[in-house]
C-alpha cells in the first residue's frame, strides 16, 4: 500500500514534470522564431534611422532614391509588425496556460522555470 | 471643554471627507474580493495593445490613459473593499461631488460593474483615434466577461452595476477633459513650440523635428506633491570644455557604446520599450504588474488597488518629469557626442524626440518600482520573479531577485544604449522613487489584501 503511494506521488510528479517540459518546449520553439523577428525589427529601425538622418542632413543631394527606400522599408515595417504580433498572440497563448498551471498546480511552477532557465537565457539580476 | 468640542468638529469633518466603505452595504452584494483579478488584467493588456498600434500616443499620452483606467477601475469597485475609501479626496481635483453614488440600499456585482467601467473608459481615453480592429477587440472582451458574469444574476443587479460602471467613467472622463492633456494624442507636439536655440538646448535626433509634448509639465498631476516636492535639482552645467564635468559625462557614454557587453546590449534591448519594437515604458511595467498579480492568483480587489496606485505613479512621474525636460532642456547625448567627442558616434538604439534630463524610462519605473515594493515586497524591496513579460516580444526572460534593482537596471539601460548621460537616470531615478513614495503615503488604500 506504502509502495502504491509513493509509485502514485511519483507517477503525478513526473507528470507534472512532463507537462512542463512540453509546454516549455513549445513556447521555446515559438521563441526562437520571436527572437528573429525581433532582430529584423532591431535592424529595420536602425536602417530607417540610418535613411532618415541622411534625409535630414542631406547628406546626399539626390535625395529620391533615399525617399524610395525609406517608402519601401517603412512597408516591410508594417509587414514585420504584423508577423511580430501574430507570433507574440500565439506566445501569449502559450504563456496564459503555463501562467495559470503555474499559479494553480502544486510542483509546476519549479519544474517549469528550470525548464524554462534550461531552455531559454535566463539572466538572473541581484 | 473647548477644546474637545472643538476636536470633535474637527474629527467628524475628517469623517466626512475620507468615510470608509459601509459594512452593511457591503453584505448586500458579493465583495470585491470574491472576484478574479484576471479581469483587470486582460483590460490592461488590451490597453497596451491599443497604446502601441495608435498613433500621437507617445510615452506622456499612454501614461495617462493608463492613469485614468486605473482610477476609473478602483472607483467601480472599491464600495465592495472594506474600509476602503474613494480617491476622490486624496486626487488633485476630483472631488466626491463629481463621482456618482452607489445605491446603498441595493446589490451590486463589482465585476460588472469593473467591466462596464473600465471598457467604457478605454474607449474614450482613445475616442477619436480608436480604429476599428481596437474597437472590435474591446468589444469583443467587454461583452465576454459581460456573459460571463451575468450568469445567475439577478436582471436589476446587473443592469444597476453596468450602469454605476459606466457613470463612474463618464464622470472620470469628464475629470481629465480638464488636466491639459485631453486629446493630445492628436496634437501630441503642441504646436506652436518654439525651440531654445542655445548650444545647450535640444536638438533633433531623428527625422523628428519637434520634440513631443512641451508643455506637458503644465499638466495636472493627481497628486500635488508629485510635481511640487519632487523637482530634481539642475543639471550639471554644460560645457564643452575637455576638463570639465559634463564632458565627463558625456565621454562616459561614448566609451560605454564603445565598450558595451553583449548582455549590456541585451539590457539595452530589453528595456527599449518602443512600441515598435516592444511595448511602451509604462506597458512594460504594468506587463510586470499583470504578471505578479496573477502569479499570486491575486482578486480583483488587489488587482485594482494595486492598478490604481502604479496608475497614479506612472501618470504623475511623466508630468513630473516632462517639467524638468523642458525646464533644463539638455542636449541629448548623441547630439553632444558627434559635435564635441566623436562625429561617428550611434547609440545602440534610437533616441526619443525629447530633451535628456531625466530619464523617464528612469524616472516612471523608479516610481513603479516603489509601489511594487509596497505591494508585494519587504521594505528592502526583495522579491524574486521572472518577468516574462517581453517573451512574446523576442526578448529575453529576465530573473529578479528585488525590485530596487529592477529600476536600477532599466536605469542603466539608458546608459548602454547612449540616450542619457548618467545624471539624467540617477536624478530620475531619485524623482521616482521620491513620487512613488509620495502615492505610497497619501494613497491609503486597504492593505493586507490578497
Amino acid at each position: 500500500m506504502y509502495l502504491l503511494s509513493l509509485l502514485m506521488v511519483g507517477f503525478s510528479c513526473n507528470l507534472k514534470k512532463n507537462s512542463a517540459i512540453d509546454d516549455v518546449q513549445r513556447i521555446a520553439t515559438l521563441s526562437e522564431k520571436a527572437v528573429q523577428i525581433r532582430e529584423e525589427r532591431f535592424n529595420l529601425s536602425t536602417k530607417i534611422r540610418s535613411i532618415e538622418d541622411s534625409l535630414f542632413k542631406k547628406v546626399q543631394t539626390d535625395t529620391f532614391h533615399l525617399k524610395k527606400l525609406l517608402d519601401s522599408l517603412n512597408s516591410i515595417k508594417v509587414k514585420v509588425l504584423e508577423a511580430t504580433q501574430l507570433l507574440a498572440d500565439s506566445i501569449k497563448i502559450e504563456m496564459d496556460k503555463a501562467m495559470e498551471k503555474r499559479s494553480t498546480i502544486e510542483g509546476y511552477k519549479n519544474s517549469f522555470d528550470k525548464e524554462m532557465k534550461r531552455k531559454l537565457r535566463v539572466v538572473t539580476i541581484r | 471643554m473647548l477644546i474637545g468640542i472643538l476636536l470633535l468638529l474637527i474629527s467628524c469633518n475628517k469623517n466626512d471627507t475620507v468615510s470608509t466603505t459601509d459594512l452593511t452595504f457591503i453584505g448586500l452584494s458579493k465583495s470585491t474580493s470574491t472576484y478574479s483579478g484576471k479581469q483587470a488584467a486582460e483590460y490592461f493588456e488590451l490597453l497596451c495593445t491599443f497604446s502601441k498600434t495608435t498613433a500621437g500616443f507617445f510615452p506622456p499620452q499612454v501614461a495617462r490613459a493608463y492613469g485614468y483606467v486605473g482610477i476609473t477601475g478602483y472607483e467601480a469597485v472599491f464600495n465592495g473593499i472594506p474600509n476602503a475609501t474613494s480617491l476622490s479626496n486624496p486626487l488633485n481635483g476630483l472631488g466626491a461631488d463629481l463621482l456618482p453614488k452607489a445605491d446603498k440600499t441595493k446589490a451590486y456585482n463589482w465585476a460588472l460593474a469593473y467591466n462596464a467601467a473600465t471598457a467604457e473608459i478605454i474607449r474614450k481615453m482613445f475616442l477619436q483615434a480608436l480604429s476599428k480592429i481596437n474597437a472590435a477587440s474591446l468589444d469583443s472582451l467587454v461583452k465576454s466577461y459581460s456573459n460571463r458574469l451575468s450568469v445567475g444574476e439577478d436582471s436589476n443587479v446587473i443592469l444597476r452595476s453596468i450602469q454605476f460602471g459606466k457613470d463612474i467613467a463618464g464622470a472620470i472622463y469628464t475629470y481629465s477633459t480638464t488636466d491639459g492633456g485631453d486629446l493630445s494624442y492628436l496634437d501630441p507636439f503642441q504646436l506652436p513650440y518654439t525651440k531654445p536655440t542655445d548650444s545647450a538646448a535640444w536638438v533633433p535626433t531623428s527625422a523628428i523635428q519637434n520634440p513631443v509634448s512641451p508643455k506637458w509639465g503644465n499638466n495636472r498631476p493627481f497628486l500635488i506633491q508629485n510635481v511640487s516636492t519632487t523637482q530634481p535639482s539642475s543639471p550639471i552645467p554644460f560645457s564643452t570644455g575637455v576638463n570639465s564635468e559634463f564632458y565627463s559625462q558625456a565621454l562616459l557614454v561614448n566609451n560605454q557604446v564603445k565598450m558595451n557587453s553583449a548582455e549590456q546590449i541585451e539590457i539595452t534591448k530589453y528595456w527599449a520599450d518602443d512600441p515598435f519594437n516592444t511595448f511602451t515604458p509604462t506597458g512594460h511595467t504594468f506587463g510586470i504588474l499583470s504578471q505578479i498579480l496573477q502569479e499570486n492568483r491575486a482578486s480583483l480587489e488587489k488587482s485594482v488597488i494595486g492598478f490604481a496606485k502604479l496608475s497614479i505613479a506612472e501618470n504623475d512621474a511623466f508630468i513630473c518629469c516632462w517639467k524638468g525636460k523642458y525646464q533644463y532642456n539638455l542636449i541629448r547625448p548623441v547630439s553632444y557626442i558627434k559635435k564635441y567627442i566623436n562625429p561617428a558616434f550611434t547609440t545602440v538604439i534610437g533616441t526619443p524626440p525629447f530633451p535628456a534630463y531625466t530619464s523617464g524610462h528612469s524616472c516612471e519605473m523608479g516610481a513603479g518600482s516603489k509601489i511594487f515594493i509596497s505591494l508585494f515586497a519587504n521594505e528592502n524591496g526583495d522579491y524574486t520573479f521572472t518577468d516574462y513579460s517581453q517573451l512574446k516580444y523576442g526578448l529575453s526572460v529576465r530573473n529578479y531577485t528585488n525590485f530596487n534593482s529592477m529600476a536600477d537596471e532599466c536605469a542603466k539601460s539608458r546608459l548602454y544604449g547612449g540616450l542619457h548621460y548618467p545624471m539624467d537616470n540617477d536624478k530620475g531615478l531619485q524623482v521616482g522613487r521620491a513620487i512613488g513614495n509620495n502615492v505610497n503615503t497619501i494613497i491609503i488604500l486597504p492593505s493586507n489584501i490578497h
